[in-house]
C-alpha cells in the first residue's frame, strides 16, 4: 500500500470556517497534551485543550491559538471545532494580560 | 391658485419619504445579504458538531447523562428570552415576536410557574415598559452582527444556573430563519437540551470508521453538549438579526412602492386642479371680451 500523502485541515468555529486548505502536518493541543498528525494518521475523535496549533504548509509554517473544543480526523481530512481560533501574530500580549 | 401649490408641496415631501424609505431598503437588502452569508458560514459548526455526536452515539455512548438534558419533573423556575430589534420600521416583525412572547408569558403565568423574563432588544424593552410587564433581565447590545463571543457571556450564565438548579427550563422567543425567503417568530425550548439520538437520526456520517477516541466517548459528549447548545443559542441571534434585516427590507420595499402610487395619485391630481385653473382662466377672458363687443 502506497502511504497516504494527503492532508487536509479544516479549521471551524461557530461564526464560519477559517480554514480549508491542504497541509504537511500539523500540531495542536489534545486536552492531556500535544498532538502531531501527518498524513495517514488514523481515525479520532478527541477533545481539544487550549493551546497553540500549528500548521506546517510547504510554504512555511503559521500558528494559531485555539481555545478548547474538538477534533476529528476521519480519511484524509483534519477537522477541529474550536470556539474562538486566532492567529499567534494578531495576539497583542499586553492586551492579553489586560484581560486577565 | 393655492388648491395647487399645497398639492406641490405634497408631491415633493412624499417624493422625500420615497428616498429614504428606498435608501433603507437598499441598506437593508445589503445587510441581510452578509447576515445570510453569516447564517451559512456558521452552518459548517453545527454540521460537524452533529457528525462528531452521531459517532459518539454509535461508539456506544448514548445513554450519557449531561447535566444540561437532565429534565425536571415539576419546572418551577423558567427563564423566557424574546430576541427582538433594537429599532423599529420593520413591519411586523417586533409585533409577531412579542404577540408570541406574550401569548408563552400568559401561558407559564397560568401554571403558576416562576419566571425570569429576559428581553434583548429596545423594541421589547419599550413594549414591555408599556404593558407594565417586569424585565429581569435586558440586553440592547447587539446590534445587526453579533458576535459568538458576547453571545457566548449569555449562554454561559444559562448553563451555570441550568447546572446548579436555579433555572429549570429556557424557552427563547425569536424570528426562526426557515430560507430567505420565510422566517417566522418560533418558541424554542434549548434547555433541558433535546434528545441527542433523535437529531442524529439522519446522520449515519461516522458508519464504518474505526475510531480512536480520546478521551472516552462518554466524557467527550458531556464535553459536547454544553458546546451544541452554545451553537444553538448563537443561531437564534444570528436568525433574530437575520430576520430584521428581510423584514426591514420588505417592509421599506412596500413602502417605497405605496410611495410611488400616491405621487402618481397627487400628480393626477394637480394636474386636474391646474387644468381647471386654465380652464376658468380661459373662460374669464373669454368672458370679458364677450362683455367688451
Amino acid at each position: 500500500m502506497i502511504a497516504a500523502t494527503e492532508l487536509r485541515l479544516v479549521l471551524v468555529t461557530p461564526e464560519k470556517t477559517l480554514l480549508d486548505q491542504s497541509v504537511k502536518g500539523l500540531r495542536f493541543p489534545l486536552f492531556d497534551g500535544q498532538i502531531g498528525v501527518l498524513p495517514g494518521r488514523a481515525p479520532l475523535v478527541g477533545r481539544l485543550g487550549t493551546g497553540e496549533l500549528k500548521i506546517d504548509l510547504p510554504s512555511g509554517s503559521e500558528r494559531y491559538f485555539i481555545e478548547g473544543g474538538f477534533a476529528q480526523i476521519k480519511g484524509s481530512i483534519v477537522t477541529l471545532l474550536t470556539n474562538r481560533a486566532v492567529t499567534v501574530s494578531s495576539i497583542d500580549a499586553s492586551a492579553a494580560e489586560k484581560d486577565l | 391658485m393655492a388648491g395647487s401649490k399645497i398639492i406641490k408641496k405634497r408631491i415633493a415631501s412624499v417624493r422625500n419619504t420615497r428616498k429614504i424609505t428606498r435608501t433603507m431598503e437598499m441598506v437593508s437588502t445589503a445587510k441581510s445579504k452578509k447576515l445570510v452569508d453569516r447564517v451559512n458560514a456558521a452552518q459548517p459548526y453545527t454540521r460537524k458538531l452533529h457528525d462528531i455526536m452521531a459517532t459518539l452515539v454509535e461508539a456506544g455512548a448514548a445513554h450519557i447523562d449531561s447535566p444540561l438534558m437532565r429534565r425536571k419533573e415539576n419546572p418551577e423556575r423558567i427563564a423566557l428570552l424574546v430576541i427582538t430589534a433594537n429599532r423599529g420600521l420593520c413591519g411586523g416583525y417586533n409585533g409577531g415576536i412579542l404577540r408570541t412572547a406574550t401569548a408563552r408569558l400568559k401561558e407559564i403565568k397560568a401554571a403558576g410557574q416562576n419566571l425570569s423574563l429576559e428581553v434583548s432588544g429596545k423594541r421589547g424593552l419599550a413594549f414591555m415598559k408599556f404593558e407594565q410587564i417586569p424585565v429581569d433581565q435586558s440586553y440592547s447590545q447587539f446590534e445587526d452582527k453579533p458576535a459568538f463571543d458576547d453571545v457566548n457571556a449569555i449562554a454561559d450564565r444559562y448553563v451555570r444556573d441550568f447546572t446548579a438548579g436555579r433555572l429549570h427550563r429556557l424557552d427563547v422567543v425569536y424570528q426562526k430563519f426557515l430560507s430567505s425567503a420565510r422566517q417566522a417568530p418560533a418558541v424554542e425550548t434549548l434547555l433541558p437540551f433535546g434528545d441527542l439520538a433523535t437529531q442524529n437520526d439522519r446522520t449515519s456520517g461516522g458508519s464504518g470508521v474505526d475510531y480512536e477516541f480520546l478521551p472516552s466517548p462518554g466524557e467527550i459528549l458531556e464535553e459536547i453538549v454544553p458546546a451544541a447548545f452554545k451553537a444553538r443559542f448563537f443561531k437564534c441571534f444570528l436568525d433574530a438579526a437575520v430576520g430584521e434585516q428581510i423584514a426591514r427590507m420588505v417592509a421599506m420595499k412596500s413602502a417605497t412602492e405605496n410611495a410611488d402610487e400616491m405621487i402618481r395619485d397627487i400628480s393626477m391630481e394637480y394636474n386636474r386642479a391646474r387644468q381647471t385653473q386654465i380652464t376658468s382662466e380661459l373662460a374669464e377672458i373669454i368672458g370679458g371680451a364677450a362683455a367688451l363687443e
